[in-house]
């Protein structure tokens, strides 16, 4: 069975970049364009990978991050950001909390989205 | 009158001759006395003792010489007894300095005079001497003529060998010398032995108000205040034990209570060998007092003036009078003030001599201006000073006023205020660019948090295409270009975000090494060196540093990498970088072979947005980024270059300086 990998992001062209990138990897891949969607995609199916953003209309990254952990689910959840002050405050809140996620800094091409999605899902092969 | 200005002695001529008794237990003063005296044509006898003397006085003498201090009786005794026996004669005391304090009493006592010894001007001996004598004569025959008149016993008197007639007094005339006592402004009252009034005029009554028929028969003392009353009864004691006079300043009570400063003037009456009682004239002060009193306060006002110093001058500029401060300022003494010219003192320049200055009063009634002073140790400073003639009602004498201010202290101040002036400027300017910067960073931020989205979108699209397309197709290396020239919009905008958040991150501190740092850095670019020679050396000791790792790995990265860009068409390629202590700094410089740095642009390399790179090749941000992080590590970055020999870049980093706040 394929590896899930779930995307969520506002922005078409980030989505877009995922899934033109995730194109002959052998993962199954999907988006959603806001954190309320990701969330009811979480609950529907099992996914092993999380790629959120943080700027998002609607509920934001870190509230969004907040709810899937809610779920009791332990899916490694990757946080895509330019770092935009407002939300690292509240991410750094995120984390005395006891949420665990990872922090990757946009924007990311597609030789790192494969490296860091392979790390996640098949273990440090490959990964130096 | 106890000494007379000589030149005014010449005038008087003396008759050399006369009677003079010496008195001195002393042989020695008489022989010396007699050798100075005798060829003036005096008659001169020896006394060695008061009770003798006082018996050869019966003889008949025009002058006595007497010393002060005898084993058998002193000078004042013989004075007095002189008086009660009304032997008319003139008297000079002989005193060294270490009587002269009873010499000056005998003078209360009548002595005329006295005469210091040792003798050491015998001119002014002699005519003293003389002078004496002439007195004697003089009044003996006044007051021999003035007896006849008064009395109308005789009308013709032998004074000196001459005959001279008495004029007749007549009736009238002795109303004439009572009326006199009314017409005087002086109040005059006659007191018996006890001090009580047995007459006054009636400016007495008048001055204390009282009514004339209530103020005979009443005490003196009682119209005098009470804190004086003992000092009148006490002058009025020596009064009656031989003193010829005394002068008592005291406050007279008026019958309404009011008071009035007066002197009281008295001396004992002695008629037909009798001490009879005193008469006292009393003059009103009151006017003289507070003229004095004005006088005595502006010339304290002067003296004591804090700010300013004060000379009175001639128009020649010599030095009248001077205050205190000039004479401190000057540090001159006031004899010392006095024989020098107001041009000795002050730098007088051509436009401002002393004769222009002087022009200029005349004119415009005065002058101010600035000059330099020296004081007698020659040190020099700066003065304000106002010169002015003041209206002079008294005479036209044409004094001068000067009032200088030693304006070192404002001028200091000046200096200060202008440099705080000057500096306030410079960092309004600092503040006014810093104020740019930040709206600056605010917009940059937003649109290259926008631009984030798109870049990953072409950044990946680009790469799927190239991923698509064989490498024979032409189109293949034109996808790559796309690919890297997006990476370098990429970075662009990275260098942007980290500018504009340069101060507001709260990045981790942590002790670090220098040296461990640039390796990171070589290693990083070690894909763009090669033909380059880099070395790099730590001096030993040098200490690691607290910092923000990253962001000082980002200072070295932009230092190597812009010492790289200046090496690409050099010959000689070499980059140094040194690293050692500096006090409470490590200090790091990276030096380079490059090509240097153009004058005009070494203040610009650190503003944003300056570049001299090829269009397309630098964002002008890295060295004003490299700025900020250094600044806000507390450090100083700067930069030194020669064209044609290189450029070498300075970075002190404080040791021991962690941010605040920082966790």
């Amino acid at each position: 069975m394929r590896k899930q990998i779930l995307v969520i992001d506002d922005d078409e062209a980030v989505r877009k970049s995922f899934m033109l990138a995730f194109e002959d990897a052998g993962y199954a891949v999907d988006t959603a364009e806001s954190g309320e969607k990701g969330i009811e995609k979480v609950q529907d199916n099992k996914v092993d990978l999380i790629f959120l953003d943080l700027k998002m209309p609607g509920i934001n990254g870190v509230e969004t991050l907040r709810r899937l952990r809610e779920l009791d689910t332990g899916v490694p959840i990757y946080i895509v950001t330019a770092f935009h002050k407002e939300f690292l405050d509240k991410l750094g809140a995120a984390v005395e909390d006891g949420l665990s996620f990872e922090i990757i800094s946009k924007p990311i091409g597609a030789d790192k989205i494969n490296l860091l999605a392979r790390s996640v899902l098949e273990g440090p092969v490959g990964f130096q | 009158m106890a000494k007379m200005d000589s030149s005014e002695m010449e005038t008087v001529i003396a008759p050399k001759a006369g009677r003079i008794l010496i008195v001195d237990d002393e042989e020695i003063v008489h022989l010396t006395l007699k050798r100075l005296l005798e060829p003036e044509g005096y008659s001169i006898d020896s006394s060695f003792g008061g009770q003798e003397a006082l018996q050869r006085l019966e003889t008949g003498y025009d002058l006595l010489v007497l010393d002060i201090r005898m084993p058998d009786m002193d000078g004042i005794e013989v004075l007095r007894e002189i008086r009660k026996r009304e032997i008319d004669i003139e008297v000079l005391i002989l005193t060294g300095y270490a009587t002269m304090e009873s010499a000056t009493q005998a003078l209360n006592y009548g002595a005329r005079g006295y005469l210091m010894k040792p003798i050491e001007n015998i001119a002014e001996f002699r005519n003293r001497v003389r002078e004496a004598v002439y007195i004697a004569r003089l009044a003996r025959g006044n007051r021999q003529f003035y007896d006849a008149l008064v009395s109308g016993k005789a009308d013709s008197l032998l004074i000196d060998g001459k005959v001279y007639q008495v004029p007749t007094l007549r009736q009238e005339n002795k109303e004439i010398f009572q009326r006199l006592m009314e017409v005087i402004p002086q109040a005059v009252g006659l007191l018996d032995f006890d001090g009580n009034i047995t007459f006054a005029n009636v400016n007495f009554a008048r001055m204390v108000c009282q009514s004339y028929q209530d103020l005979l028969g009443t005490r003196f003392e009682s119209y005098i205040i009470e804190e004086d009353q003992n000092k009148v009864i006490e002058a009025f004691t020596r009064l009656s034990s031989g003193q010829l006079v005394v002068s008592i300043a005291a406050q007279l009570k008026t019958r309404f209570g009011s008071f009035l400063s007066v002197i009281i003037s008295a001396s004992p009456i002695h008629y037909r060998m009798e001490y009879r009682g005193i008469v006292a004239v009393i003059s009103d002060t009151t006017e003289i007092n507070t003229v004095r009193g004005k006088v005595e306060l502006l010339a304290n006002l002067v003296e004591n003036a804090q700010y300013d110093m004060i000379f009175i001058v001639k128009p020649d500029g010599q030095i009248m009078e001077c205050n205190f401060l000039a004479r401190s300022s000057f540090s001159y003494s006031q004899s010392e003030m006095l024989s020098l010219n107001i041009r000795a003192l002050f730098k007088f320049g051509v436009d401002e001599r002393w004769e222009k200055i002087v022009d200029a009063i005349e004119q415009f009634s005065r002058w101010r201006g600035e000059l330099i002073a020296i004081s007698q140790d020659g040190t020099e400073f700066p003065v304000e000073i106002t010169v002015s003639r003041p209206a002079n009602k008294v005479d036209n004498s044409a004094t001068m006023i000067c009032f200088a201010q030693d304006i070192a202290e404002r001028k200091q101040a000046q200096e200060a205020l202008q440099k705080a002036y000057r500096e306030l400027q410079e960092s309004q300017v600092q503040l006014i660019q810093s104020e740019k910067m930040s709206a600056m960073g605010i917009l940059v931020a937003g649109v290259a948090h926008e631009m984030n989205n798109p870049m990953m979108g072409i950044l990946n699209f680009s790469q799927y295409c190239l991923k698509h397309t064989s490498e024979d197709d032409r189109r293949h290396p034109v996808l790559q270009d796309i690919q890297q020239e997006t990476q370098r919009c990429i970075d662009i905008v990275q260098n942007l975000l980290k500018f504009s958040r340069i101060d507001r991150e709260d990045e981790a501190y942590q002790k670090e090494s220098c040296t461990v740092i640039l390796e990171r850095v070589l290693k990083l670019l070690s894909y763009r060196t090669g033909k380059q020679s880099i070395t790099y050396h730590t001096a030993d000791g040098t200490p690691e540093v607290w910092m923000e790792a990253n962001g000082i790995q980002q200072v070295f990265l932009n230092l190597v990498s812009n010492a790289l860009d200046a090496l690409e068409r050099r010959e000689k390629k070499e980059i140094h970088v040194d690293i050692c202590r500096d006090g409470e700094f490590v200090q790091a410089t990276i030096g380079d072979t490059g090509g240097g740095i153009a004058p005009e642009n070494v203040q610009k390399i650190f503003d944003p947005f300056f570049t001299t790179k090829p269009a397309g090749q630098g964002t002008g941000l890295g060295l004003s980024v490299s700025r900020a992080i250094i600044k806000g590590h507390g450090g100083e970055i700067t930069c030194e270059s020669e064209p044609g020999i290189g450029t070498k870049f300075r970075v002190l980093l404080p040791i021991n300086r962690r941010k605040e706040g920082a966790k």
